[in-house]
């Protein structure tokens, strides 16, 4: 227990030097204005230039309503999201036909960009709100459907063969046996929809700004404040990071039978 | 920092030598096709190939090869960024954006400078609010309380704050502003998302062309200046002055070119730019919306200068600019010199770009241009000039009696002396049949009610004057 105890850790460690060497690689790069012809740092703000930038945003009075009007599109885009994706998921994972009639449509729709439903989602929604939440919603819809899909589809059909012969009726083999099943599965796609709902941020706050971060670095980008659109990256970056880790904790927690990844 | 800096200088003057030495000059142009009074400088000149024309070939320029790079831009940021990366040389834009992009190439160790202007209002036309078309809202003083969306940092940014600000009202408090571009903005009105959107050139005037907005503030009334000018990396402009001087020969030829023949070069920028002709008609032709002027007049030398402070105000600039150094007058003055025109003249000259027609139906001259109207009617290559609105709306009657159909109705402003779609203008009908036309319908009543006569839209007006007949 102690012995695995240091190697977390170390492998912490680790982890916060690798990042270390990227920023000060980073750093020597601008600093340096190093240009290797084919990428050049010659623009690109050192990080201490964005680190400055990052404790201006902190101090501003609108930082946290930039935090708090993101965090509440990205939550409830990809609520609603979830619950849509897994329902459908499950739908099309246990049934033939509902795949047949439910798969092709929304197979058609995955591969359109975020970015190319802005002018249809500014005119379905009511609301700019509306219409910024679509965007994160169809950003996490697609990978969490897929992977209930996947998780559902590779329930072992032993068990679910045992459960009918023990005569469990099509709702409880659906609780009992497939739910659990796919849960793995269903976390992991939950975890990858929240990343690509926060990659959809900036996206869906191109449409109409005043609050958001993906704003923020956006109306950076239209005054040309580099050091600040790298804050709103970075941003995006570690709320993203952390709502996926706090996912990965939440499947963990609920699926306790499932043996622990130890990579 | 200082020092990188140079270093930088150094390195980008030493690739520009190398690019002598291989006798390739690279004249790479950022235009914004779309924003349409940037049309001379952009466009035009492109469409017409006039920089063939006017590229130096003799001198330290004989053996050269010129490497022309054109690249179409939305915003004039987007052009920013690409200067600042070196893959563009020239960039047109606003007063708004051009100013940024004074800071951002400071803020890089560069600089770039202001070389002309190439459209604008020197009292603000070009910018304008819109709102969507069933909204009650006729006037700006109506917004209080709303949600107004307007491209962040651009010129009508500036335009909406000092109009809020001349209603007396706290930007922050009385309206809810929020940052959208165009292309975004229009959607929204059609879909009522937002109850009026600030925008430049040419969406304040496209938006109601389309038919889904309505105009309720034109620039002017803010009495700003506004323009849309080019700008050029000033180590670029030091290597090569002549390129520059024959960037800006080109410009002044294709503004000549307009000139002449207004209706043709309005189609060409419809048929590039997908902005129909109507609306580039409006802005470009004579009377028109604002002037093709390339003197830098002081309004507009000023409008530099109160971008940079409304940054400010806005905390989202913390650098100023020496606007007296970034706005350079000698090319423009030399281009001027070499096509032989008189830039101290152009430079005091505050007119509407000039109307010489005869009235299509009198065959007189028209000299009074106070209540001057326009008809284009279908398939015509040439507008109909009236010289007055009731003489045009009379004229109209017969064409469609005739079975043609009219593209568009212009009018003058009575007041500001704007040119306006009639469709969507407010006219006045004095008891002995004079029409005068209006913006605003506010406008319109204090007129009918100091000079008499009863106040109409524009089918009221044409059934007034069928009426009369």
């Amino acid at each position: 227990m102690q012995s695995n105890h240091d190697a977390g850790w170390r492998r912490w460690i680790l982890r916060a030097v690798s990042i270390a060497v990227c920023l000060l690689a980073w750093q020597t790069a601008s600093v340096h204005h190093l240009n290797l012809g084919f990428v050049s740092f010659v623009n690109v703000p050192p990080p201490t230039e964005v680190l400055e930038a990052a404790v201006d945003l902190a101090q501003s009075p609108k930082s946290l309503n930039h935090i708090t009007s993101s965090l509440r599109r990205v939550a409830i885009g990809f609520t609603i999201a979830a619950v849509l994706g897994v329902l459908l998921g499950l739908a099309i994972g246990r049934s033939r036909r509902l795949g047949d009639i439910l798969l092709p449509p929304l197979e058609l729709l995955r591969p359109i960009p975020a970015v190319a439903w802005i002018p249809l989602a500014v005119l379905m929604f009511p609301s700019s709100e509306g219409s910024m939440i679509y965007i994160t919603f169809i950003g996490a819809l697609f990978p969490i459907l897929l992977s209930t899909i996947h998780g559902v589809e590779h329930v072992d059909p032993r068990l679910i063969a045992s459960a009918k012969s023990l005569g469990g009726t099509r709702f409880a083999i659906l609780r009992e046996v497939t739910l659990p099943g796919a849960a793995p599965a269903i976390f992991t796609g939950l975890a990858i929809g929240m990343g690509t709902s926060w990659f959809c941020l900036v996206t869906a706050e191109m449409i109409s700004g005043q609050f958001g971060i993906g704003y923020h670095t956006w109306e950076s980008y239209v005054i040309q404040r580099y050091p600040d659109i790298i804050v709103g990256m970075a941003v995006i970056g570690i709320l993203g990071m952390g709502s996926s880790l706090l996912l990965r904790q939440l499947g963990r927690l609920l699926t306790p039978w499932h043996s622990e990844d130890t990579r | 920092m200082r020092f990188t800096s140079l270093l930088a200088g150094a390195a980008l003057s030493a690739t520009l030598i190398t690019i002598a030495e291989a006798e390739t000059i690279r004249v790479a142009i950022g235009t914004q096709d779309t924003t349409i009074n940037t049309a001379t400088g952009g466009l035009l000149i492109r469409e017409l190939k006039l920089l063939d024309k006017f590229l130096p070939k003799d001198g330290k320029y004989k053996d050269v090869t010129y490497d022309i790079q054109w690249r179409n831009f939305t915003t004039g940021a987007a052009i920013t960024n690409d200067q600042i990366a070196g893959k563009v040389d020239f960039g047109v834009m606003a007063d708004f954006p051009g100013s940024f992009n004074g800071v951002a190439h400071e803020k890089a160790g560069r600089k770039s400078i202001f070389i002309t202007v190439l459209s604008g209002s020197v009292k603000g036309s070009g910018n304008g609010i819109v709102v969507p078309s069933a909204s009650p809202v006729q006037s700006i003083s109506e917004l209080k309380g709303k949600t107004i969306s307007v491209p962040f940092a651009s010129t009508s940014h500036g335009l909406l704050l000092r109009a809020i600000k001349a209603q007396g009202w706290d930007p922050d408090k009385d309206v809810t502003i929020t940052a959208q571009a165009p292309e975004v903005a229009g959607t929204a009105l059609q879909s009522n998302q937002i109850d009026a959107h600030a925008d430049f050139v040419p969406f304040a005037e496209l938006f109601p062309w389309r038919g889904f907005a309505r105009k309720i503030y034109d620039g002017s009334q803010a009495n700003g200046p506004t323009f849309h000018g080019a700008l050029v990396d000033a180590a670029y402009a030091e290597k090569y002055p002549e390129i520059v001087v024959a960037y800006l020969r080109a410009a002044l030829e294709a503004d000549r070119l307009f000139q002449e023949e207004p209706e043709k070069y309005s189609e060409l920028i419809a048929k590039v730019s997908g902005v129909d002709a109507e609306v580039n008609y409006l802005f470009h032709g004579p009377l028109g919306l604002q002037t093709r002027d390339l003197t830098w007049k002081p309004e507009y030398r000023q409008a530099v200068g109160t971008s940079i402070d409304t940054l400010k105000l806005l905390k989202k600039a913390d650098q100023g600019l020496d606007v007296d150094k970034f706005v350079v007058d000698k090319y423009i003055r030399e281009a001027f010199k070499q096509a032989g025109l008189d830039y101290e003249a152009s430079l005091k000259n505050y007119d509407q770009l000039p109307l010489k027609a005869k009235d299509a139906a009198t065959g007189e001259e028209i000299k009074d241009f106070k209540r001057v109207a326009q008809i284009w009617v279908k398939d015509e290559p040439l507008i109909r000039h009236y010289a007055t609105a009731e003489g045009a709306l009379k004229a109209l009657k017969t064409l469609e009696a005739e079975g043609k159909t009219a593209r568009v109705f212009y009018a003058q402003d009575r007041e500001s002396g704007i040119k306006l779609l009639g469709a969507q203008a407010w006219f006045v009908r004095a008891d002995n049949g004079e029409v005068s036309a209006f913006l605003l319908k506010e406008q319109a009543e204090k007129w009918a009610q100091a000079n008499g006569g009863k106040v109409l839209d524009y089918n009221g007006a044409r059934a007034a004057v069928l009426a009369s007949n």
